[in-house]
């Protein structure tokens, strides 16, 4: 479990994070999004325990984590930067975080071979840049960290290997109930691995959902009725965050269950009735309201 | 091993060596190249004579010095290179290690590359002193000597590189910083005394800024490590051990508080930078006021001040901001703010808010009072016994004439002036040393008492050297017509050494101001100098005490010739061939030698034969050998030897002078 506590940081003037609480379940995936100069990285950066924050704690299992080496142990960060020491092999940095982290795994690394398939004894700076981003979940992983903080990892992924990546952290997640915290600012690339998304703008979270919820929560309806009185009727049942018309045809959407929303509508009986699907994008957008559309900004 | 096993992390030594380990590499060879390579060429190469050595550090020392100066300051940049870039500073942090264990890791694997080379070049010299009979006089002190002190240096040269790299966020500015803190105090010092001078008058800038002030700077201590003292004395060994001790654990106390994020920035802490900032502006202004002051106008000199501040200022922000466009209002009220307490410290010293100008002591504050124009005597305390006087009288004296000189300031320096130094010992232990400059044709009128004293002339005319015990006096003539004259006979000696005291003791301020005219050197060969000789080597033997044979010692000069000593002691008449004058009358504002004026085309002024052998006697007898005066003149001797002269007006007989007009 990863818990930030009213958390600011800055640099000299400028305050990069602003008191932000945040909690990260154990075993869950946490999506940070946010444009370029939120503050995603600088939590991160905090949460792996190489910043020291301003005001406010950050803690991994109730511990606080900065130049913690026992809690340190069981966390793992991966930067956007990468950094391999110069000249080194795979089997050399293995054996270095060997040196470093007790718990490593020296049967996962072999395993994991068989899922990144790079000869070990090749140089990591001559691998491209994807690889070596490959090596660096590969290390990541072998550690078997409780935590894993990752900080847009699938940047220079290719679609086949984004796909395998995300498969082992689901297993490690599934197996050992590995907390991940992933940042990005691109929703579509995270939306189908997080179970709970953060946004972040100019230092602060603006927002913070479970995703089940949302989707469970959020729907998008086709409806035509017959006469404007009937749809009037059901909007007014219903809780309708956005209404457009195309022609006969309204767009809506709503919040509620999802049995609950069809048993209003049909009782006017539409002429037309579709549940549509709602990408996470559109959601959040419709979900904050308000918010939602500087989210829009915010989000590609 | 215990200590060991608490901090060693074979993962972070591992890479280390494999990272840093040609650091190691670089400094065995190039020790091994400045040290026992080097002796065995001077032992191979018969042909060659070198001068014996009994010193491991006259044996190549610049190679030496410049692997012991740059390889521990550059293993201190590579080896912390990982907390200057943000990725690698990034990744190792977020490791489980506490960063106490990542500093003592880094620390101890420079120190396992940097101190086995110096030991392993120690021992191949040792090997090789013990079979080459040419090194014979380097004894194993001489090389535990060499050890100690190079290990030392080279441990503290790596630990300060290590605590500036703390203090900044980069690497180049971690080592031009590192060298320039390293010069910093005697260069600082320098700058403050050399400004104070010029607007505190009596400010005895030499005084401090004379060569003890370099000890203050290791680099500068170690260039001076060949000619100097041959070592390092232990117990600056001991200090310089003790501020390596005390800026590793600095340095780990930075590391703990610096902020990783600073990495890339040229100053790491945010508190420093104003420091930085307005100490790059401060020496950077003095720089420009010293600039400028070889202008020696007020103009130039206030342009120095408000342009190296300016440069200093800027090029500083520059470096913390690391772009060349800076410019904001804000900026400017920082500067402002600057020159405000600038001009307000400048006015308080120029006004002598403090009363420095104005202190003498009073008298019964004195113990003790030093006059003269030897700052040497003044430094070198200890060796010279007792230099401080406190007769009652010539403390009074030296009052005086310090009062008289507080009144006399000037406000630029006399082009032509002599320097008198008055140095108080007061009773609560302090000292109150003070110097002023007098220009060569101002008259001081309290000087006289001071300088006709029997005190100040024991002082300085070494008269206590002239009761020594003396084997022989030697008289050399400046003109070099004949060999020197060597007295060894005891009653002759006891007769000069009497005479010699009596024509101190008469000698009058005129007589001791000109220092142009001179017959000779009298050379006392005490018995304590012989011996001293013999049993120092020659770089530590003391000086031979040495008078003036000045020419208006009569009474000595008819003993010498009542002893037939004088034709040989001397040029005379006799020995003059020729003899040339001529007159430069713009000579008073130039500043000609002698010698160099006849060098010179004399086309616009002629020159003048002296045939008269009166007149000749006349010039040879009043001729300075440098100084003032307008007539020149040349004097050629039986043997074809060529001597030159100055003379004032004054001094050159009227028929010549006549001739001239």
């Amino acid at each position: 479990m990863i818990e930030a506590k009213s958390v600011t940081k800055k640099f000299h003037n400028e305050t990069a994070v602003r008191n932000i609480n945040i909690t990260v379940k154990r075993g869950s995936i946490y999506g940070l999004l946010g444009s370029n100069g939120a503050g995603k990285t600088t939590l991160l950066k905090m949460m792996a325990g190489i910043y020291r924050p301003e005001t406010g704690t950050i803690s991994i299992e109730d511990v606080p984590v900065f130049e913690n080496v026992f809690i340190k142990k069981k966390v793992c960060y991966i930067p956007d930067t990468l950094y391999f020491f110069p000249q080194n092999t795979i089997a050399q940095m293995a054996e270095y975080y060997q040196n470093i982290y007790s718990e490593w795994d020296a049967s996962r690394f072999n395993t994991l071979k068989r899922v990144f398939q790079i000869d070990t004894d090749r140089k990591i700076h001559k691998l491209s840049k994807g690889m070596q981003r490959q090596v660096a979940f590969w290390l990541a992983l072998s550690c078997m960290p409780s935590v894993l903080i990752l900080d847009e990892p699938i940047d220079g992924l290719d679609p086949v290997m984004r796909q395998k990546i995300k498969n082992v952290l689901f297993q490690d997640v599934a197996d050992r109930e590995m907390t991940v915290i992933i940042s990005s600012h691109n929703l579509r690339e995270i939306e189908d691995i997080c179970d709970h998304i953060g946004i972040m703008h100019q230092g602060e979270l603006i927002v913070e959902k479970e995703l089940d919820d949302l989707k469970a929560d959020t729907h998008k309806i086709q409806v035509a009725f017959k006469s404007e009185l009937q749809e009037k009727h059901i909007v007014d049942q219903l809780e309708v965050v956005h209404q457009e018309k195309r022609g006969s045809v309204s767009v809506l959407i709503v919040k509620g269950e999802e049995s609950n929303i069809k048993r209003i509508v049909r009782s006017e009986k539409p002429f037309v009735f579709d549940i549509l699907p709602l990408t996470l994008e559109e959601m959040f957008i419709y979900e904050m309201g308000e918010v939602g559309y500087e989210i829009e900004n915010i989000l590609l | 091993m215990k200590l060991k096993t608490f901090f060693f992390n074979k993962g972070i030594q591992k890479q280390n060596v494999k990272q840093h380990g040609w650091i190691g590499i670089v400094y065995l060879v190039g020790l091994l190249f400045a040290l026992p390579l080097q002796m065995l060429l001077m032992t191979s190469n018969e042909e060659v004579m070198h001068e014996p050595v009994d010193n491991l550090f006259q044996i190549g020392f610049a190679s030496q010095l410049f692997f012991i100066l740059f390889l521990p300051v550059l293993a201190g940049i590579v080896i912390f290179r990982y907390i200057q870039t943000k990725s690698s500073s990034d990744i190792i942090h977020s490791l489980p290690i506490r960063r106490k264990d990542l500093y003592l890791n880094h620390i101890f694997t420079g120190l396992m590359l940097l101190l086995p080379p110096v030991w392993l070049s120690a021992l191949s010299a040792a090997v090789i002193t013990n079979t080459h009979s040419f090194f014979e006089s380097i004894s194993s002190g001489d090389i535990w000597g060499w050890v100690f002190a190079i290990s030392i240096m080279t441990m503290f040269l790596y630990v300060f590189s290590v605590m500036v790299g703390m203090v900044t966020g980069m690497s180049t500015a971690q080592g031009v910083l590192t060298f320039i803190l390293l010069v910093l105090p005697p260069a600082l010092f320098f700058l403050i005394t050399a400004s104070l001078s010029r607007y505190l008058h009596g400010f005895p800038a030499s005084y401090y800024s004379s060569e003890n002030i370099t000890s203050w700077s290791p680099v500068m201590k170690l260039t001076e490590l060949d000619y100097n003292n041959m070592s390092l004395p232990i117990t600056e060994l001991i200090i310089y051990f003790l501020l390596t001790i005390v800026f590793g654990v600095a340095a780990y106390f930075l590391y703990k508080i610096r902020p990783l994020e600073t990495a890339g920035q040229a100053i790491a802490f945010q508190p420093l930078k104003p420091i930085f900032k307005y100490g790059v502006t401060f020496c950077s202004m003095l720089v420009g006021a010293v600039y400028f002051q070889r202008f020696n106008t007020y103009g130039w000199i206030g342009f120095g001040y408000i342009a190296g501040a300016l440069i200093g200022f800027f090029v500083a922000e520059m470096i913390i901001q690391k772009t060349w466009r800076i410019w904001s209002g804000k900026l400017l009220k920082g500067f402002a703010i600057y020159a405000g307490i600038i001009v307000i410290v400048g006015i308080g010293i120029n006004t002598d808010v403090m009363g420095y100008e104005k202190a003498i002591p009073s008298k019964n504050e004195i113990e003790g009072v030093y006059f003269g124009e030897n700052l040497q005597q003044l430094m070198n305390e200890d060796e010279n016994k007792e230099i401080y006087a406190n007769d009652q009288r010539y403390i009074q004296n030296v009052r005086a004439f310090h009062d008289e000189m507080i009144d006399k300031k000037q406000q630029t320096k006399p082009r032509q002036s002599r320097r008198y130094i008055v140095s108080y010992k007061l009773d609560n232990g302090e000292q109150l040393v003070r110097e002023y400059s007098v220009s060569n044709n101002e008259k001081i009128d309290s000087l006289a008492a001071v300088m006709e004293s029997e005190t100040y002339k024991r002082s300085r005319f070494q008269l206590s050297e002239l009761d020594k015990p003396m084997e022989s006096i030697v008289i050399a003539p400046h003109v070099p017509t004949r060999d020197n004259v060597t007295i060894s006979n005891p009653k002759e000696i006891e007769e000069i050494r009497q005479l010699l005291k009596y024509e101190i003791s008469r000698l009058t301020i005129d007589d001791m101001l000109e220092n142009g005219k001179n017959w000779g050197h009298i050379i006392l060969n005490t018995e304590e100098n012989i011996e001293n000789a013999k049993s120092q080597p020659y770089a530590y033997r003391q000086e031979r005490p040495v008078m003036m044979w000045k020419k208006t010692f009569d009474e000595f000069e008819s003993w010498l010739q009542a002893h037939g000593y004088l034709e040989k002691a001397r040029v005379t008449p006799k020995d003059i061939q020729s003899l040339e004058v001529v007159n430069v009358p713009d000579a008073a504002h130039q500043q000609y030698f002698p010698d160099q004026v006849f060098m010179r085309s004399t086309d616009n002024n002629p020159i003048i034969e002296v045939k008269d052998s009166q007149a000749v006697e006349n010039i040879l007898n009043n001729y300075s050998e440098h100084g003032d005066g307008t007539y020149f003149c040349r004097f050629i001797t039986d043997s074809r030897e060529e001597f030159y002269g100055v003379l004032t007006e004054d001094e050159v007989p009227e028929e010549i002078v006549t001739q001239f007009k």
